[in-house]
């Protein structure tokens, strides 16, 4: 009886022991996630018409690290500092940011009120019902101007259908960063681009200070957005006004042919450019390989800075890239913050947006490192103190492009860069490459 | 009348200490169970549901889009040509990572059995891609094999050697995302084989030296066949971080050049993060999984019959 009653109860407290361990386990797995909605067939979907509630608690935001995320942050002390509200500002790692924001999205949890965003997953976001529309909250704030104060790709790239969906924040086009001291008249045209380079690409010109005359970035999300400026430039473009598929042009071949040159025939961009990206052009332009390069104005205070760059301060500039027979163009990649249609603190969420992308918080938030796409900011004092390059850019936002604003629009993008990639590591031709592409924009479209 | 509830009293104890001796493994097992259940089956559940109905982000949230396909995912995931080409790919990739890792790793695992100066300090410094993330990884050898200021080309360069673009030209990407896998799993070989041989019997070894067996001899007769179900285990664990390694590739090259490098698992990651097809990347994840299957049993297969002989 002793040892019945004396192993019974150590199995009895083995029991307990586990059952507190699972206990455990359960609680600190769930307590501190975000309640979400199911994201089977039965969960309701959030539509326009069902606006977020507000529970007049702390807003919550998401961005990426970087100077964007540095740049809202000290934004977000500003606006607390200025109105008295609270605002938490949430600083993500960048390398996962996307991931984690497109699973937050598709989960359509709450715990998140407003969330930073590239432009083109606005259409298939709300399309889906994903985001809720703002332009109630724009048209709410007269102070806000909004048509004559922001630049017209970012007005444009915040809508989709007939609604708002996105406070403009953030808007950066691809820029030309040259070496003022080798160059002295950027080029206006791609066949001047073309004629410059070759002069500083040292394996062309053995008496060129530097390695190669020019770059551009190859890998992940930009490639296609380098070519977009040359082949709207070219006359081309990837959809016409109804909609239908016509990056398969001539004018588009002709300029991919011109883009892909620049690497496999002509060689004056870095034989590494199909695994280059922002920092690598960066790091080429600090060590004095490049004359210049197809690039981004956020690179501007590190190369100006002589302790970080001596081979570039004080002898590098901006210019709006070259233009072709159809004009000049940038593509544009608009941030902006979209508003969760689950956000529980939608009210105070939208004072802190509206504030944040406008004039005086858009002011505050360039000045902390951001770029907001406002016409005011660019003309302020301070700014061009700070960054003589401030109206150079400007002018680059006045005629910059967006791109697809078509919920289908990650998809195609896809495509073309699973096509693009095979052409700059020179397996197949332009002509292939944007016969393959149109081909597949056509079966995604439907036409 | 007090008797009877005492009575009752003890009876129901002993019922329930009877129970609890039957059942109490089960019962500790429970929490874990639960946990797994949790953990790996639900998610495993909803992958299935997944793969059988059409989910994009853009209708994720409209219900009446989400149309139970059935099958129709997975013909689309082998009408895909990026298929083929990523398996292919990943076939290469696995076969050729394995080999090396393998043959270095056994390499180092057996100079290592050596006494000599400074193998405690060697064994330290193997220890080290062990200790790294595969995100470290990649980005440390990234900036390490760069062509314009990696220490690789400098290197090559100090004995005259042209500089290469290891990670963007068409013929050498692939090398070299291999050897920079293998890189972070040679020291897993090396002390998995070093601890395998270690403790190999002695006698023998003793035995086949009075018999007048020689290194190479005994190696090839006595230390290699005794290390063949560890070898077949090794493999197994390789060929499963193999055909799932997504990390370092995507640092190194992003699947680049041209998709040269683009293994399976990016093509799932494409499918789920850049397109947002969540169903069809769920019918992709399930096929890698049946092969992952497939692949393992057939080592483990082999591995039963080594030590099926082994002991014969």
């Amino acid at each position: 009886m002793i040892n019945v009653r004396s192993g019974a109860t150590t199995r009895a407290l083995a029991l307990a022991a586990s059952a507190v361990i699972l206990a455990t386990a359960c609680t600190s797995g769930a307590s501190p996630a975000p309640s979400t909605a199911a994201t089977s067939g039965s969960s309701s979907a959030p539509t326009q018409a069902s606006a977020p509630v507000d529970a007049g608690g702390t807003p919550v935001v998401w961005i990426f690290a970087g100077p964007e995320g540095d740049a809202l942050k000290a934004a977000g002390d500003a606006y607390t500092k200025a109105t008295g509200k609270p605002v938490d500002v949430e600083v993500l790692g960048r390398d996962t940011f996307n991931q984690k924001r497109d699973l937050f999205v598709a989960s359509q949890a709450t715990g998140v009120d407003l969330i930073m965003t590239g432009s083109s997953r606005v259409p298939s976001w709300a399309d889906g019902n994903l985001i809720a529309p703002v332009e109630q909250y724009i048209n709410a704030d007269p102070k806000y101007d909004w048509e004559s104060d922001v630049f017209p790709v970012a007005r444009a790239e915040s809508a989709f259908g007939d609604h708002l969906y996105m406070f403009p924040l953030d808007t950066y086009a691809e820029i030309l960063v040259y070496r003022t001291d080798l160059i002295s008249t950027p080029p206006k045209t791609w066949d001047e681009y073309l004629t410059v380079a070759k002069q500083f690409t040292k394996s062309i010109t053995p008496s060129s200070p530097t390695k190669y005359g020019t770059a551009y970035s190859g890998k992940d999300y930009v490639p296609e957005a380098s070519w977009f400026s040359v082949l709207w430039g070219y006359g081309g473009d990837l959809l016409d006004s109804t909609g239908k598929v016509v990056i398969d042009s001539p004018e588009a071949v002709a300029s991919l042919d011109f883009h892909l040159g620049l690497l496999l025939k002509e060689k004056v961009v870095p034989p590494e450019t199909p695994n280059w990206e922002y920092p690598e052009i960066q790091i080429a332009l600090q060590q004095g390989l490049l004359a210049m390069a197809s690039h981004f104005p956020a690179a501007m205070p590190e190369l100006e800075d002589c302790a970080k760059s001596p081979n570039t301060c004080g002898k590098v500039a901006i210019a709006p890239l070259p233009g072709g027979s159809a004009g000049q163009f940038s593509a544009a990649e608009n941030l902006g913050l979209v508003m969760n249609p689950k956000a529980e603190n939608a009210q105070a969420a939208a004072d802190f947006a509206l504030w944040v992308s406008g004039t005086e918080g858009g002011l505050v938030y360039t000045k902390a490192g951001g770029a907001t796409p406002r016409r005011s900011v660019y003309a302020n004092a301070d700014i061009t103190a700070a960054r003589p390059w401030a109206a150079d850019f400007a002018k680059t936002l006045e005629s910059a492009k967006g791109t697809i604003r078509s919920p289908k629009a990650s998809d195609l993008l896809a495509s073309l860069r699973e096509e693009l990639n095979k052409a700059l590591a020179g397996q197949q031709d332009a002509k292939t490459t944007l016969d393959n592409t149109a081909k597949k924009w056509r079966e995604i479209l439907g036409q | 009348m007090t008797a009877q509830p005492v009575s009752s009293h003890f009876a129901v104890r002993a019922s329930f200490a009877r129970w609890a001796d039957r059942h109490f493994r089960s019962l500790l097992v429970l929490p874990a169970l639960l946990l797994l259940v949790v953990l790996v089956a639900y998610p495993a559940i909803y992958l299935l549901g997944l793969s059988v109905q059409n989910i994009t982000l853009a209708n994720i949230a409209k219900p009446d889009r989400q149309l139970f396909v059935g099958l129709s995912n997975f013909a689309n995931v082998f009408a895909n040509p990026n298929f083929f080409s990523t398996i292919r790919t990943t076939a290469v990739f696995g076969v050729a990572s394995i080999a090396v890792e393998l043959g270095v790793g056994l390499m180092l695992g057996l100079l290592f059995t050596a006494r000599f100066r400074g193998r405690r300090g060697l064994m330290i410094l193997m220890l080290i891609p062990i200790l790294m993330t595969p995100v470290v990884i990649g980005l440390f050898w990234k900036l390490l094999l760069n062509g314009e200021w990696g220490v690789v080309n400098y290197l090559l360069s100090v004995v005259g050697i042209a500089p290469q673009s290891w990670l963007a030209d068409s013929s050498l990407a692939m090398p070299s995302v291999i050897l920079v896998f293998a890189w972070g799993g040679i020291s897993f070989v090396t002390l998995v084989v070093l601890g395998a041989v270690e403790s190999q019997s002695v006698d023998l070894h003793e035995a086949a030296r009075v018999d007048g067996a020689g290194y190479f001899a005994i190696l090839r007769y006595v230390t290699l066949p005794l290390l063949k179900p560890v070898l077949l285990v090794i493999v197994l664990i390789l060929a499963i971080d193999a055909l799932k390694q997504f990390d370092i590739i995507y640092v190194l090259t992003g699947g680049g050049p041209g998709g040269l490098t683009r293994v399976y698992s990016l093509e799932i990651y494409d499918q789920a993060f850049s397109r947002s097809n969540f169903s069809i990347a769920a019918a992709e994840a399930i096929v890698l999984v049946g092969l992952t299957v497939v692949l393992v049993a057939g080592l483990v297969r082999a591995l039963r019959a080594s030590v099926g002989g082994g002991g014969r």
